[in-house]
């Protein structure tokens, strides 16, 4: 049997093509040869059994792949399309058959559309950027219509494949006819938006043109509204212009008020159908006017979920904007402070002021006083009545309770700045005296010694290091300088100081707005919310069922409740520490109530590599990315730390790319579990990209994939959960103080968008004579420091600025000589105020 | 820890100046008490040894942490590095490279010399030293205050 194979090696030019006969073994020393360094010697073999193509894996490294899952072995049918590591490889069969016949595609409406016109000849795989790949067979010219369904015997090769998946979970939706030969250009894509005007309902994506709009299920953009037709209008792009034509429509197609047949919309444009406003663009071309603001990315550039600190909950909308505050006088540059005294507003003035509250807040201001600022010279404006409260939230939240551990180094006490005796030091010592466990006291001892080599690293237990920090807190008088408040706006005032006013939530009296003015300025307001991804973003817009999709920050506990009564399926998206964590939680069900819970663990592409920086290289294992904390650890102190800070801002965002990404801590009990939920197939790991969440029939969750290398079919997966476990939302677009502190003063942005600081962390363009205003944390992240949401991370920052503060001689500051600092390390181990 | 290779001299300078010749005075004092020699100067002359030729393990130990992930040195490198140092050290007195001291310098003396001062240095390292130079963690184990910034 002879056949025609064509491979294409990822993210690259780098193709090959061949012909000849079976059996045939692929790989990188055979011949043909696949030379890719993630393809193995022998990679996978092909065979012609009973009439069709067995592919069959050889045990390599990194996996052969159909329609995304991992196979053994697979029947293709007479073609079809597999993966061996990342190389897409396309086989067919040269049957003595007819090749006209082309099967009618489904839905017929659509053959004119997806018949595509720009059906381009190419003289074969010859590559102009000179990357060829072309073994044994001779260049020729491809004869199959390049863009059309491949012929009879592999119109169901997809439905073959699938029947072969074990994954009991994925039911094939819709198998399209693969491609015999992709030897053409790249049609143009589009990327179109659409929003339900009534309904506020919205949605992007990316489409390959013809782009089909209606209300069928299987559109490439699904209008679902009854006034929409089935097939109710066409995108395709002409000499570089959209053109959107009617598709004789019920109810037409609009470009403002006027009706349209034809029109030509240029590289991007807006049009609507009713009730659906739309705007498509070419991919490539940016939105140009702010009609056309993508509602979508505007769902990842904003957080979904707000921390409501009054509360102490989270809301799914910013507390409301109140009017008359703060005064007018805000408006302008710069301002008066005899005028701010005519507004009648309270004024208190202090020498800092800390906003924010949070850990942040209280890591700075526990160094300033133990450089000798008394708590009369210091106040504190947030809403939060612990420092820990909105970690502490977060961390419950995310099902880690006060006794599991933290992801956190032994010395990174926020409690204390000189980082001794770490937690596990103490562990230790209470195991060995007897006032703790002596097992846990020991390996404590041993983690610490032996980390991370030879065993996993010591994270301490999170009541712990709660606990500590309220104990500091009474030392340095946290409560006597706390203000209760939300802090609306901070502007330079006219005498080489800020004013930051700020809201008492609560007081109904004439008090309730305030100033305070100061001369030292710290900014730590932490995240500003919760981002769901947008696909999920979208599905509960558009259902407003809030119970089903979850993000693993909020409160989440009835999917808990209901899976250990019910048991059930849960989809699992993103693989830092949280999803790791709601895993084991997740194991607990199975394990402590018997409850039948089965997870999906849902990946964009499988990783098999981990990240290289220098000769390092970070450990992958089951696609997880593991490294002890969420970056590497002389990044907090090391030659990383110096090297980032010496960097410009391009070198800063090529530096973080590579040390940071998604990882979680390599610990024992994690990895076993993994493997263990392999083993006994209740844990599964999915590759695809998620096109959309729909709510099914049976009330379940459906979640429509699309493969990412290999078939372009659909797959669907119905879920009972989608725990949403991808972080935070760190932009600082989110947080109505940063975002009014930027556009006032003009500030400009680090590398990530974020706050650009200086390396003391003075925010530059605040300065205002002798007035300095410093930031920390996320807020400050892309600049010269990595890890500033970490403890450690927030210690630094406080020790840069509070370190800059004193060469800028601010009042009450000491420098911590050695004796000084060792004299006030023995207060603090007595439990003496500083 | 996770020290630069200027981090690591300078510690490794103080420390031995300071903690390591405390404990070598004591072991001096010692050995000349229950030998009756004229040893006093031999354990002195090994400190000196093991700071000079530690400033070359340095560069070797900081090229070995860079090729790690974390670029890190957990303690037990520090324990594996005191090791390698010693073995080195000892192996030198024996063919009679080290300039002040007795090929013949029994074995112990060595041991419970060197161990000492190894110990003790690690201990500081582990922590005391942060509670008199709370910058010393974060600038890869230099001493000294972070830089003025000027902008």
């Amino acid at each position: 049997m002879q056949i025609h194979l064509t491979w294409q090696e990822p993210d690259s030019d780098v193709h090959g093509e061949w012909t000849g006969d079976l059996p045939l073994t692929l790989g990188r020393t055979t011949k043909p040869a696949i030379d890719h360094p993630q393809v193995t010697r022998e990679h996978a073999r092909l065979d012609w059994v009973d009439g069709q193509l067995i592919l069959t894996d050889l045990e390599s490294r990194n996996g052969t792949f159909v329609a995304d899952e991992q196979v053994d072995r697979a029947e293709l049918g007479a073609s079809g399309t597999f993966r061996l590591g990342p190389v897409v490889v396309e086989v067919q069969a040269l049957l003595p058959e007819p090749e006209e016949t082309v099967i009618a595609p489904e839905p017929p409406e659509l053959i004119e559309t997806i018949a595509a016109p720009e059906a381009v000849e190419e003289p074969g795989p010859v590559d102009t950027s000179g990357t060829v790949e072309e073994p044994d067979a001779a260049p020729e010219p491809v004869e199959e219509p390049a863009e059309e369904p491949a012929e009879a015997p592999s119109a169901d090769a997809g439905t073959l494949i699938e029947g072969e998946m074990t994954d009991s979970f994925a039911t094939v939706e819709e198998a399209e006819p693969i491609q015999a030969a992709k030897r053409v250009d790249e049609p143009p894509r589009l990327v179109v938006v659409w929003k339900n005007e009534e309904t506020g309902a919205e949605g992007q994506s990316m489409e390959k043109v013809p782009v089909a709009l209606g209300s069928r299920d299987d559109s490439a953009v699904r209008l679902a509204d009854a006034r929409v037709s089935r097939l109710h209008a066409t995108l395709m792009v002409e000499d570089g212009q959209i053109v959107l034509r009617d598709e004789q429509s019920s109810n037409g197609t609009f470009i403002g008020s006027e009706q349209v047949s034809v029109a030509q919309l240029g590289t991007a444009g807006q049009f609507t159908i009713r009730p659906f406003l739309i705007t498509a663009r070419i991919e490539g071309v940016e939105a140009e006017s702010a009609e056309v603001r993508e509602p979508a990315t505007q769902l990842e550039e904003e957080a979904s979920i707000f921390f409501d600190d009054e509360r102490g909950t989270l809301a799914p909308a910013p507390p409301a904007e109140e009017s008359g505050f703060p005064p007018a006088l805000f408006q302008q540059d710069m301002v008066s402070v005899s005028a701010l005294q005519a507004t009648g507003v309270p004024i208190e003035e202090k020498a800092y002021v800390a906003i924010g509250g949070g850990l942040g807040s209280f890591i700075w201001v526990d160094y300033l006083r133990v450089y000798g600022v008394p708590t009369e010279g210091i106040c504190v404006v947030g809403l939060e009545a612990k420092p820990h409260g909105r970690y502490e939230r977060l961390c419950i939240n995310s099902q880690i309770p006060y006794h599991e551990r933290l992801r956190s180094d032994s010395a990174s006490r926020p409690d204390c700045l000189w980082g001794w005796p770490g937690y596990a030091v103490v562990e230790a010592w209470n195991g060995i005296t007897g006032r703790g466990n002596l097992k846990d006291g020991l390996r404590a001892a041993w983690k610490i010694f032996a980390e991370p080599t030879f065993t996993s690293t010591y994270t301490p237990v999170s009541g712990v290091v709660f606990d500590s920090i309220d104990k500091e807190a009474r030392r340095i008088g946290w409560e006597q300088m706390r203000q209760h408040g939300r802090v609306k706006a901070i502007r330079k005032t006219d005498d080489g100081r800020y004013a930051v006013a700020y809201t008492v939530p609560g007081d109904t009296t004439d008090q309730r707005h305030r100033i305070v003015i100061a001369r030292y300025v710290h900014v730590a307001v932490g995240y500003p919310g919760i981002r769901l991804l947008p696909d999920l973003q979208a599905y509960r817009i558009e259902t407003g069922d809030l119970e089903r999709v979850v993000n693993a920050y909020e409160e989440h506990q009835h999917v808990y409740d209901t899976l250990a009564r019910e048991g059930g399926l849960v989809l699992i998206r993103g693989w830092g520490i949280v999803a790791s964590r709601i895993i084991q939680r997740l194991f607990e069900l199975r394990r402590d109530k018997g409850a039948d819970v089965q997870i999906l663990h849902l990946t964009r592409s499988i990783v098999a590599e981990g990240h290289r920086y220098r000769n390092a290289q970070r450990k992958v294992d089951n696609n997880w990315e593991f490294q002890p904390f969420n970056w590497p650890k002389a990044a907090w102190g090391g030659d990383l730390r110096f090297l980032l800070e010496e960097s410009s801002p391009e070198e800063r965002g090529r530096l973080l790319q590579a040390w940071g990404g998604t990882t979680t801590a390599d610990r024992e009990d994690w990895s076993d579990l993994i493997a263990q939920g392999r083993r006994e197939g209740w844990y599964h790991i999915r590759e695809g990209e998620v096109d959309r969440v729909e709510r099914n029939a049976e009330g379940t969750l459906t979640t429509v994939i699309r493969g990412k290398k290999t078939l372009r079919a659909e797959t669907r997966l119905d879920t009972n959960y989608i725990i949403d476990c991808t972080g935070l939302q760190s932009g600082i677009e989110s947080h109505p103080l940063l975002r009014d502190l930027v556009a006032h003063h003009g500030l400009g942005r680090n590398v990530q968008g974020r706050l650009d600081v200086a390396d003391d962390f003075e925010i530059r363009g605040m300065r205002n004579q002798q007035a300095r205003m410093y930031a920390s944390g996320v807020a400050t992240l892309g600049g010269p420091y990595a890890p500033v949401d970490s403890f450690l991370g927030l210690q630094y920052a406080a020790q840069r600025s509070v370190n800059a503060l004193v060469y800028h001689r601010a009042p009450r500051l000491q420098h911590l000589g050695a004796l000084t600092s060792f004299g006030q390390w023995r207060r603090w181990a007595r439990g003496v105020a500083p | 820890m996770t020290p630069t290779l200027s981090g690591r001299w300078q510690t490794r300078l103080l420390l031995l100046g300071t903690v390591g010749f405390v404990v070598t005075w004591f072991f001096a004092a010692y050995f000349q008490a229950i030998t009756f020699e004229d040893v006093f100067h031999v354990p002195f002359v090994l400190l000196v040894y093991v700071a000079v030729l530690g400033l070359g393990w340095d560069v070797l130990y900081n090229v070995m942490q860079h090729s790690r992930w974390d670029s890190d040195w957990p303690p037990i490198y520090q324990f594996g590095a005191g090791v390698a140092e010693a073995l080195l050290l000892f192996a030198l007195i024996r063919i009679g490279l080290v300039i002040g001291v007795p090929e013949n310098l029994p074995f112990w003396m060595f041991f419970v010399h060197y161990g000492a001062v190894w110990f003790w240095t690690f201990v500081m390292t582990q922590g005391p030293l942060r509670l008199l130079f709370p910058q010393w963690r974060f600038r890869g184990g230099q001493f000294g205050r972070h830089p003025a910034t000027r902008e």
